[in-house]
């Protein structure tokens, strides 16, 4: 593999790392703070894609904009799916609420599929030229997206660092205790949905003019989602953030060494660590049911 | 009184009588004048393609119906087209439910195109049942011996000399080297492989055609490992929908600047590629082209085309490729001048000429190779559409005998094939210009 190669994968693993990165993160969110297991992390991501479009294109308004609101449009509708559905099964238990997001997310799936049909809906390329360095030439709009994932991977540092992120590391650490320290757990839970499903739309929003908004790119991204909640660790989002660069880079090279295999040699790799590390590379191993 | 009421009953009797008698006369006399041919088609209705193959054949019964039918013998034909939702390709249930209505119900013994794979799911209805069927399949399930009234008069087993004219036009361009890419899918890796092959055939280098997963999103280590094997020409022969445009996006992106063949474009899909890539980029890519404008000198097909226009506004090219086989089917019935199953199965059977259809000619051939040696399975009419200024424009129609050999070149057959043609002789073609003859491919 010469160098030139070499950079476009690169770039090409890294973009894959942090679009993964992005939902992942929103994810682990949800599931840390809430312990809701969100099987829409993936439709949210899609959603953020249309919005974009709908934005960008069809009103022809700025891209910056259109992913503004796609976030906010995402986080909204988390938000609402939270008041509306969410915390009327949580007191029924990890199970009953993941189910609730699986109807969710039939919902979500089928409503977009009447109204935006099969056809995928196109955003322009933000940037159409390419960076070269030392005749090594890689893509403007996949270092855009990278930007992009970076940018927000940082605000959403500094998020965790507020008073409300604060607050909510609490909440996911111990509810009672958090509970007795003042904190609002109801208004972290609906702020941690809108988070974490704002971030799915942001990610959708940020790689829609390289890709294309469609109503399945979500259930690939879900697919993916969990090898990189798996790898990192159910609820680290450390753990999340590496592990989704890992996996956008290992599926990036195995392409180029085995092609369409890629996927499996991402299912092998979990495989092995799940045997040696059952808990993810920063997580604890989960409970096993029936076993104190 | 008693007189009274014997009159009166004896006048209802005979008034009674009288009525059946007249109606007697007249029955016969309107069967005489005018008989219904009811022609059944299964289509999905939900789909683009189904709503433009029922549109297209109504608009065949009207044109005949308005011209007078169709006289046979002494009676005249008027035509009754009856179009069931067949469901989309994997529903055998709906399929059956559809034909069996057809059959069954209907009393239909002719049925005329289709979408997908239904007679191979409802042959067990149609064969029993003596129903001749001109319609498509994309396997060989219905090319057999023991199905004797269905024809795959739409198809695409003798449909790879479109690929071997595309190459062609390419390696004139100053193509060398060619590469396929495909889904991972059972049809994405043959599609490679017909591709290669027909690519040797025309003289390229080929290399060996590369494979995603199906649900694949970014195609950009795709583009990255195509770019790596340096190709001059990049087939996307399988490839359909969006992926078409996501998959040219991220070549642009990884600095592909060689030639480009999808081959299924429509105006859409160019529009949102364009969208990605801009004019410059497609410009000149050639694909299977379906629409018939343009370029079609067959003034009875123009009839029909303009005809359509009429009829529902904007042109849609969705069904053309389907409704091959009514051209099929009415030219067996003019030549035979009958509507009788087994006098139309035998001339189909022995089928020795092109018919003109939509999208071009077509012919029917024999397929030794399956052991069925009447002619079955169609040479489709094909048209090559190239891309000039951010438009499709039909370049030029692939002639039957290339689409015909190269086949038969491409799927190693060639042996088999010269065996039955020492036996039964060559097929003839139509008058059309061609750019292979079975010189090129036959052992010296």
């Amino acid at each position: 593999m010469d160098a030139g190669l070499f950079a476009k994968v690169l770039v090409n693993g890294v973009m894959s790392g942090g679009i993964y990165a992005l939902v992942a993160t929103g994810f682990t969110l949800i599931l840390g703070v809430i312990q809701v297991f969100n099987f829409t992390q993936g439709h949210f991501y899609m959603l953020g894609a249309f919005v974009t479009y709908a934005v960008a294109t069809a009103l022809g308004l700025p891209y910056p904009l259109a992913i503004l609101a796609a976030f906010l449009a995402t986080a909204i509708l988390g938000a609402l799916m939270y008041f509306g559905i969410v915390q009327w099964t949580m007191p029924s238990g990890f199970f009953h609420t993941l189910l609730v997001t699986v109807a969710c997310g039939a919902v979500i799936s089928q409503t977009s599929l009447l109204t935006f049909g099969f056809n995928d809906r196109v955003v322009p390329a933000v940037v159409t030229s390419s960076l070269s360095i030392g005749g090594i030439t890689v893509s403007g709009s996949r270092l855009i997206v990278i930007a992009g994932a970076l940018v927000v991977m940082l605000a959403l540092y500094y998020f965790m660092k507020t008073k409300m992120g604060t607050a909510m590391v609490a909440a996911a650490e111990n509810r009672d205790v958090a509970g007795l320290q003042g904190i609002n757990a109801k208004q972290i839970f609906w702020i941690t949905m809108a988070v974490g499903c704002g971030l799915s739309g942001i990610a959708g929003a940020l790689i829609v003019p390289v890709l294309s908004a469609s109503v399945v790119m979500g259930t690939g991204m879900f697919i993916r989602v969990m090898m990189v909640v798996l790898v990192g660790g159910m609820g680290s989002m450390s753990g999340a953030l590496l592990a989704a660069f890992i996996i956008g880079l290992v599926e990036s090279f195995a392409y180029q060494l085995v092609g369409e295999l890629s996927l499996v040699v991402i299912f092998v790799l979990v495989a092995i660590l799940m045997f040696f590390r059952p808990g993810g590379l920063l997580g604890k191993p989960l409970p096993v049911p029936g076993e104190n | 009184m008693k007189k009274l009421s014997e009159r009166l009953f004896a006048i209802f009797l005979v008034l009674v009588f009288g009525i059946f008698f007249a109606l007697q006369l007249m029955i016969p006399k309107a069967e005489a004048a005018e008989k219904i041919l009811k022609i059944g088609t299964v289509a999905p209705l939900t789909l683009k393609e189904g709503v433009e193959i029922k549109r297209w054949m109504e608009l065949f019964a009207k044109v005949v119906n308005e011209k007078g039918g169709w006289k046979i013998g002494n009676d005249t034909y008027k035509l009754q087209s009856i179009v069931y939702d067949g469901g989309v390709m994997r529903d055998a249930a709906k399929a059956r439910a559809a034909v069996e209505r057809l059959v069954y119900q209907d009393g239909v013994k002719f049925m005329v195109s289709n979408w997908g794979e239904t007679p191979t799911q409802t042959a067990t209805i149609t064969e029993p049942n003596k129903v001749l069927w001109l319609g498509c399949d994309f396997t060989d399930a219905t090319v057999k011996p023991d199905l004797k009234y269905f024809f795959r008069a739409s198809g695409v087993y003798f449909a790879r000399g479109l690929s071997y004219v595309i190459q062609k036009d390419f390696m004139a361009r100053g193509a060398t080297t060619e590469i396929s890419v495909n889904a991972d899918t059972e049809s994405g890796r043959i599609g490679n492989k017909l591709w290669g092959e027909a690519a040797k055939l025309a003289g390229m280098k080929v290399i060996p055609g590369l494979t995603y997963p199906p649900d694949t999103a970014d195609f950009g280590p795709v583009a990255t490992k195509i770019v790596a094997l340096k190709p001059d020409l990049v087939e996307l022969s399988f490839v359909t929908g969006d992926q078409i445009t996501n998959i040219i996006a991220a070549l642009k992106e990884a600095g592909y600047r060689g030639f480009l063949s999808p081959a299924n474009l429509n105006p859409t899909i160019l529009a949102n590629t364009i969208a990605k890539v801009g004019k410059e980029y497609v410009e000149g890519m050639e694909y299977n082209n379906f629409d018939p404008r343009g370029v079609h000198n067959d003034p009875k097909v123009q009839v029909l085309i303009d005809r359509y226009m009429k009829e529902y506004g904007e042109f849609r090219y969705e069904g053309v490729f389907w409704v091959g086989p009514w051209f099929i089917f009415e030219d067996a019935v003019q030549a035979t001048k009958s509507v009788d199953v087994e006098v139309l199965r035998k001339y189909l059977g022995e089928s020795k000429n092109g018919v003109m259809t939509l999208g071009g000619y077509s012919q029917l051939f024999a397929r030794p190779d399956r052991g069925v040696l009447q002619t079955i399975d169609v040479a489709p009419g094909h048209g090559i559409g190239i891309v000039k200024d951010g438009q499709l424009k039909l370049l030029k129609k692939v002639s039957v005998k290339d689409q015909y050999l190269v086949s038969v070149k491409v799927y190693g057959l060639v042996d088999t094939y010269q065996e039955y043609w020492d036996k039964y002789g060559r097929p003839k073609f139509p008058d059309e210009p061609s750019m292979i003859d079975f010189k090129d491919i036959l052992k010296k």
